[in-house]
């Protein structure tokens, strides 16, 4: 399915898989770590919403306040297997035009903690989101893809 | 903190935010194409598509080269290896601050049961 614009980062925890996994999930932690990622692009991370609702099929929405303008960030949980495993899709839209994505957090147990995987496929096309995957930002992002591919030495 | 020229990627995404010429630059992906050859498919005038092939070769992510009397167009990937290696670089950047400050939450949290547990 992947054509690859992907990011991947890992990260050892000193804590058990179930704590790091609930710390995905729970509304106090998605705050932290949300302004945190959100000043690390230079933005002032203002979280405004935090909604979560952690199963299945499930939806999260959160947001910050930029200037005048709300940010959005939301997606549905499509897999939630705690507390080995993770995938979202994690959608935004800083711009007039939407991003879709899909995230997977794999975590192992390591030793006295965990090693978490996450893996970000940012020109991921769902089929729920067909039609969205037709707008911009994911068209570019489709074609760097798909170019840079085909082109690789 | 990343190693991009921003201007030189500010140009090349400037060039692909229109969906016209991302139309040329995928039919490039396919292989070299003459102007009229790009212009074919696209409901636009000739001057219209020169002017888009301008800002494509402007940005790097085009050259253009004449042969005889017609001028031919092919990409230059490399330009958008650097813009995909820009993206992925900025997004990775994002996560791992976002997983450093779980890490931290959970660390603040194990310092309070400490405490708790020596109080009592």
């Amino acid at each position: 399915m992947s054509s690859g614009i992907e990011a991947r980062v890992t990260h050892r925890f000193k804590a058990s898989p179930e704590r790091v996994f609930d710390a995905w999930i729970r509304p106090d932690s998605a705050r932290r770590w949300l302004k945190a990622a959100l000043m690390e692009m230079g933005l002032a991370g203002d979280i405004r919403r935090v909604e979560i609702d952690p199963r299945v099929g499930g939806t999260f929405f959160f947001s910050d306040q930029r200037g005048d303008e709300e940010a959005r960030h939301w997606g549905r949980y499509l897999e939630f297997d705690r507390p080995r495993r993770l995938a979202f899709t994690w959608i935004t839209d800083p711009s007039e035009e939407s991003k879709l994505s899909t995230v997977t957090v794999t975590i192992e147990p390591d030793g006295d903690g965990c090693v978490a995987t996450l893996v970000h496929e940012m020109d991921a096309a769902w089929a729920e989101y067909r039609s969205r995957t037709e707008q911009g930002w994911s068209r570019m992002l489709g074609a760097i893809a798909h170019l840079t591919d085909t082109s690789n030495p | 903190m990343l190693n991009y020229s921003s201007s030189g990627l500010d140009l090349v995404f400037a060039a692909l935010s229109d969906p016209s010429r991302r139309a040329m630059v995928e039919r490039l992906g396919r292989g070299s194409a003459s102007v009229s050859e790009l212009a074919g498919p696209l409901d636009m005038s000739l001057p219209a598509v020169v002017q888009h092939l301008q800002v494509l070769t402007e940005s790097g992510v085009i050259l253009t080269r004449k042969v005889g009397r017609v001028r031919r167009c092919r990409l230059r990937p490399e330009s958008l290896r650097s813009a995909r290696g820009w993206i992925v670089a900025r997004q990775e950047a994002f996560w791992k601050a976002g997983l450093r400050e779980m890490d931290r939450l959970l660390a603040d949290e194990d310092r309070k049961t400490t405490r708790k547990e020596k109080k009592r």
